[in-house]
């Protein structure tokens, strides 16, 4: 493990993303490898959605129940509010990231986000079911929910990860980053060739002489042709056109 | 739109600017000149986020490999360093650690989550039963066999019990009933009686050098003739019973006094030293918020310090460092 040169820099942010990305390069920069970083832990597990028609029935079952009636709340009994109706438990967002990840971090809780994310959910959609959950609870308000929603998405990554799996962050976008990757690794590879492409037909035209070139072996009429077609090459120094 | 609808969209530009981000890294990672792939930036970058939120409690947590110091220990590290860190002068680290609020709490949450193993959880998981065997609870048969045991038979006869705990004692003692001595077989034999003839004996030396009432009160109590009840001294009072007029008196000066005294303390108390210019009086104890060198500040400059904390901010320091950014200290407006 290598020794890192410095102490970190200070960083803050009002981003989590940006935060844990400045982070990563100044450890970088320290002196610290991408592998001790994110030490290799050997092949993924891959958390691949699989659709069934069983889920699909599923979908349509719960969405056909349909929702409440438009203005159905204000039949309800003020008396008798729901938690969402009442003022929230946590207001400082602080607080709320606290309790929550604390909750998160409960060993069924864990267990149920590893079997989650290796089955195939996505991140974002864990996340949402968790702080939609609290909201549902009365524990914060939808605000203090948008606020909370990248840390908890994060939080779920970092769970991932340790547990070594390939997770998708939204939707089934499993192969997103590697096909990225992919795609840049066959352009730089194309950008190469057109390159190494380029520098042989600038090199062969520049050797090409048609002085040089033994009439036996081209016959003159080619050299004509390559003449014709081939652009005059003129000294810098020669009379330019009037 | 309803509610619901306004949130999917939002959380969806959430996930959207965490992905744009990790882009943003792997591109930021590349130039560098480093070819790594991108899911293994985005493992670092969920490590480094997961330390930023809980300050490393979270891996710790969970026994992860990242955990074990390097990256993340320099990167909690920082939490420390700011403890000497200092704002206009006051130490501002000696109170505030930047991971603190969220890492404690996972601390005292997931102490019993420590020492999992998420790549294999099923086995791992505290609650399951250990298949180790030989533990505390099944009983302890393989000690010595000093080790008083437990009857292995519980009864609901409290006498059955007994017997059985009895018999278990005694057979972990190795003492059998037939083995301890019977009542019978114990005789005073070698025992020198009180009061026994002729010289050497007991009473010849307890009597030896005492006086005659005192020699007579023994025999009395070696014959018999006189009981202990009949020799105790009779009770005396005390010497406050005996003067009940001195003792009133006394009380009185002691009473006065001792009031007169703990009016002048405290009175001294609520004044406070006159020596000391500006000090606080005796009885003005100190809250906690005059000893927070933050709020000190804070109100000098005029801000408003549960602001601070109430606007989520990510980062390896405080908040609170960035009063000291040159951004808060340029000048706004000049004449």
């Amino acid at each position: 493990m290598s020794t890192p040169k410095r102490q970190p820099n200070p960083v803050i942010s009002p981003s989590l993303s940006e935060a844990a990305a400045s982070s990563v390069l100044d450890g970088l920069d320290a002196g610290f490898t991408i592998d001790e970083i994110a030490p290799d832990t050997g092949p993924k597990i891959r958390g691949e959605a699989k659709f069934s028609q069983e889920g699909l029935d599923e979908l349509v079952n719960l969405s056909n129940k349909g929702g409440p009636i438009p203005g159905q709340s204000l039949t309800r009994d003020s008396e008798d509010p729901y938690p969402w109706e009442t003022p929230p438990e946590f207001s400082n967002p602080r607080e709320a990231l606290d309790d929550i990840v604390g909750s998160i971090m409960q060993p069924e809780a864990m267990k149920n986000i590893v079997d989650a994310l290796a089955k195939g959910g996505a991140v974002a959609d864990i996340g949402t079911a968790i702080l939609y959950a609290k909201f549902n609870e009365g524990k914060i308000t939808p605000d203090v929910m948008m606020m909370l929603a990248e840390p908890v998405m994060y939080t779920i990554m970092a769970i991932g990860e340790e547990a070594n799996i390939k997770y998708n962050i939204e939707g089934n976008d499993l192969d997103e980053f590697d096909e990225e990757d992919n795609k840049e690794e066959f352009d730089s590879k194309v950008n190469e060739f057109r390159n190494v492409l380029t520098d042989i037909k600038k090199g062969a035209t520049k050797n090409i002489e048609p002085s040089k070139i033994d009439s036996n072996v081209v016959p003159e009429s080619i050299l004509a042709q390559v003449k014709e077609k081939s652009p005059e090459i003129k000294s810098l120094l020669s009379k330019g056109e009037e | 739109m309803g509610l619901f609808k306004k949130l999917k969209k939002a959380f969806k530009k959430v996930t959207g600017f965490v992905k744009k981000v990790v882009k943003k890294t792997v591109k930021a990672v590349k130039k560098v000149g480093k070819k790594i792939g991108s899911s293994k930036i985005l493992k670092a970058l969920a490590i480094a986020a997961a330390v930023v939120v809980t300050g490393g409690a979270a891996l710790g947590a969970m026994g992860a490999t990242a955990s074990a110091g390097g990256f993340t220990g320099w990167m909690v590290g920082a939490s420390n360093a700011v403890t000497g860190a200092t704002v206009a002068g006051l130490n501002v680290g000696a109170v505030m650690k930047p991971f603190a609020a969220v890492g404690s709490a996972i601390g005292t949450g997931v102490s019993a989550v420590t020492g999992i193993n998420l790549a294999t959880p099923a086995a791992s998981i505290p609650g399951t039963i250990p298949s180790a065997t030989g533990t505390a609870a099944t009983g302890t048969a393989t000690t010595s066999a000093s080790t008083l045991t437990a009857p292995a038979a519980i009864t609901t006869n409290p006498a059955a019990a007994a017997q059985a705990s009895t018999a278990a004692s005694r057979g972990a003692l190795n003492v059998t009933a037939s083995g301890l001595p019977g009542a019978a077989s114990v005789s005073s034999t070698g025992i020198p009686a009180i009061g026994a003839a002729g010289s050497g004996t007991l009473a010849s030396n307890v009597t030896a050098g005492m006086s005659a009432a005192q020699a007579s009160t023994v025999a009395g109590l070696q014959s018999g003739a006189i009981t202990t009840s009949q020799i105790a001294a009779p009770a005396q009072a005390s010497w406050f019973a005996r003067h009940p007029k001195l003792t009133a008196a006394a009380g009185y000066v002691g009473t006065t006094v001792g009031t007169a005294a703990l009016t002048g303390m405290t009175q001294q108390y609520i004044a406070g030293d006159p020596e000391q210019q500006g000090s606080m009086a005796g009885a003005a104890v100190e809250g906690g918020e005059y000893l927070d060198p933050l709020k000190v500040y804070a109100a000098q400059q005029g801000i408003n310090t549960d602001d601070i904390y109430k606007n989520i901010a990510y980062g390896n320091v405080d908040a609170s460092t960035q009063y000291s950014a040159e951004l808060f200290k340029q000048q706004t407006f000049g004449v």
